[in-house]
């Protein structure tokens, strides 16, 4: 079964005659890792959005995990965790402060909760800081904090908006590596990023977006075949030119 | 742990970091509270305490008017009376700021005023057929007692002033008549057993407060701490404008709107906190009325009709001003619009709803444009709850208002959240 399907998703923001979503289809299948990519304002933060539930989805259909995300918005927000390209948390708490106001968001039980908060804070090296208040953290750890927070509740489906910005190279690795881990556990990744390399090194498939509409759909090997290219980078060039786009 | 309850606890622990607003909402209103009680009781005091000073200057002869005059005007309690007995002009010593008030006897007062009650009493004598003729040589006429004010006394006040004395001058001049028509009739003198026996008595006036129930006077204290506890109320919409604001920009916002809870959660989280600091603020302002004020030489403040009263007006003012800064909150982009609109309609508002100045001291226009502010109402309901035992379905009135008011923004709000794809 599919984790996420998009069926004729087009979407208009209120005020605005010009639809940054146009009739956009895929899905992502349990276990992969899912790129979408595109230039600045292709639509992909409207497409995570609408499949996270911060836009309301009112022409076209998601389902994930066969859950309609219009109408069984609660459930399925159960299901995914995402982590926003900003710092979505409260910086007059500390780490584990943080991270508890949120498992209980998840509906996580005290045990339960102290448990797994502890465990996320091991494995994002926060643990010794953990009763800091994050306004003093640098800015990887708040990057790693972050993404632990979408994390508390073992989603099946995690969605990653640019997960990686702005960090060090330990802190990325670090990143990436559980990322990988808990891919290869199960839990199924959409990532988006500008980090090419990055993506290629790390995502099964992926969908490159342009001005509302998926452009390319497939695994990124066949995406060099078929663009007779040897990067992502140069298909991405290839397929939506050098001008600037923002 | 429910949500409700973690989000609770997380505004608490937020709010509890935030030293500068804690300052703003609790230190801020004490410290005006004490300030303008200070100043309006000392005010106060002037008014209604401290004695007139009165300059009499006797230009006449130490007679049994003047002793009588002295006396009386001692009696009546408003003045703190000077004497002067060398001849000077009163404006001379009104010039020295000696005294606001000058009232001058001028020489042969005492004497004119005798030659006047004799004349006046054989008139009667004759009018009433006991005596054929009059053997007055003629009425010379009194001469004026003169008095003088200070030129910054208000009319009203001197009316007051020139009517006691005025009144202390007739009560001497009908004992001397009294006396006169017994000597006439007797040809003796009173002895001061009979006198007192046909003397007039001072009329009585029976003193209350105008408004049925009032049981406290009211005074700078019953004033001002109620006053600046509702300003204190509706200043947290520099705290939780701000809070909401910061929210819906850092993205912990978006990222709640991704949770399986409802965003209203959170919203009720932010009001229950921000409610029961109002309450916290009230009882902080009203503990320091009634314990500390008195401590510092200030009335203490008076609940006249209990805590359940007080307990209402809290519950409605604290629910109106958290309405006010959610929707102040939803509707600014940045957090210097949150503040600076929310700062300048607070003191507008409480300005205008007889905050700094109360609303009976102020022009009839400002009285009408009073009735749109809530802090006016939110002043009615606590003055019938400090000052009078009011019925509840009274105090209910008082806050209905509020109540409306509230509803009305929490509409609002709700609208702005919508329109702003928060909801």
């Amino acid at each position: 079964m599919d984790v996420l399907t998009v069926s004729s998703l087009s979407y208009t923001y209120k005020n605005s005659d010009h639809a940054v979503l146009s009739n956009i289809n895929l899905h992502v299948g349990k276990g992969e890792v899912f790129g979408v990519f595109g230039p600045n304002g292709a639509g992909k933060t409207t497409l995570l959005s609408l499949v996270t539930g911060i836009l309301t989805c009112r022409l076209g259909v998601i389902s994930i995990l066969g859950k309609d995300a219009s109408t069984q918005r609660k459930n399925v927000n159960q299901i995914i965790g995402y982590v926003p390209q900003d710092f979505a948390f409260y910086e007059e708490l500390s780490a584990i402060e943080n991270l508890i106001f949120f498992g209980a968001m998840y509906g996580l039980k005290e045990q339960a909760l102290d448990n797994r908060a502890k465990e996320l804070l091991e494995e994002f090296g926060l643990m010794n800081v953990a009763e800091r208040y994050v306004k003093e953290f640098s800015g990887g750890m708040k990057r790693r904090l972050n993404i632990a927070i979408g994390l508390l509740h073992k989603p099946q489906l995690l969605i990653l908006d640019e997960p990686t910005v702005g960090v060090d190279v330990q802190s990325r690795l670090a990143i990436m590596s559980y990322l990988k881990k808990i891919n290869s556990e199960g839990t199924t990744i959409i990532y988006t990023s500008h980090l090419l390399k990055e993506a290629e090194e790390f995502c099964s498939r992926i969908a490159l977006i342009d001005k509302g509409k998926v452009i390319a759909i497939d695994t990124i090997a066949n995406l060099l075949i078929q663009n007779q290219c040897k990067s992502l980078e140069e298909v991405f060039i290839k397929l939506t030119g050098n001008n600037y786009r923002d | 742990m429910s949500p409700l309850v973690a989000s609770i606890i997380k505004e608490f622990k937020v709010l509890s970091r935030d030293k500068t607003g804690l300052l703003l909402m609790f230190l801020m209103p004490l410290v005006l509270a004490l300030l303008m009680t200070v100043l309006q009781n000392s005010a106060f005091k002037i008014v209604n305490e401290n004695k007139v000073d009165l300059m009499l200057i006797n230009n006449d002869s130490n007679s049994l008017f003047f002793q009588n005059f002295c006396k009386g005007i001692e009696q009546t309690g408003m003045f703190d009376l000077k004497i002067n007995t060398k001849e000077i002009s009163s404006k001379k010593l009104s010039e020295d700021k000696e005294s606001i008030v000058v009232v001058t006897i001028p020489k042969g007062y005492a004497y004119t005023l005798d030659q006047e009650v004799k004349a006046k009493a054989e008139q009667s004598l004759q009018m009433f057929g006991m005596l054929e003729s009059v053997s007055t040589k003629g009425i010379i006429g009194v001469k004026n007692i003169e008095l003088s004010f200070d030129p910054v006394l208000q009319e009203s006040y001197r009316f007051s002033i020139k009517s006691t004395v005025l009144s202390v001058v007739m009560a001497i001049q009908n004992e001397m008549l009294l006396k006169q028509l017994f000597y006439d009739v007797n040809q003796s003198e009173p002895d001061s057993a009979a006198l007192s026996k046909i003397l007039p008595k001072p009329l009585l006036l029976s003193e209350s407060l105008i408004k049925e129930n009032s049981v406290a006077n009211p005074n700078a204290t019953q004033h001002n701490i109620p006053a600046w506890t509702v300003f204190a109320m509706f200043f947290t919409v520099i705290s939780l404008g701000g809070n909401i604001v910061r929210e819906k920009r850092s993205g912990s916002f978006l990222r709640i709107k991704t949770l399986p809870i409802s965003i209203t959660q959170m919203l009720i989280a932010k009001q229950v906190v921000f409610w029961i600091v109002t309450v916290l603020q009230t009882l902080v302002l009203f503990s320091i009325g009634i314990l500390i004020f008195p401590m510092l030489q200030l009335p203490p403040l008076v609940i006249s009709s209990g805590l359940l009263p007080l307990f209402l007006a809290t519950l409605c003012c604290g629910l109106c001003a958290v309405s006010f800064a959610l929707c102040i909150g939803v509707y600014s982009d940045t957090v210097e619009q949150a503040n600076g609109f929310g700062a300048a309609s607070v003191v507008i508002l409480a300005a205008v709803g007889g905050i700094f100045v109360p609303l009976f001291a102020m022009p009839e226009v400002f009285k009408l444009i009073a009735n749109v502010s809530p802090f006016s109402w939110a002043m009615k309901a606590y003055y019938s709850a400090i000052l009078e035992i009011s019925p509840i379905h009274k105090l209910l009135l008082n806050v209905l208002p509020l109540l409306l008011l509230t509803a009305i923004l929490q509409l609002i709000a709700f609208i702005g959240l919508k329109r702003k794809n928060l909801l």
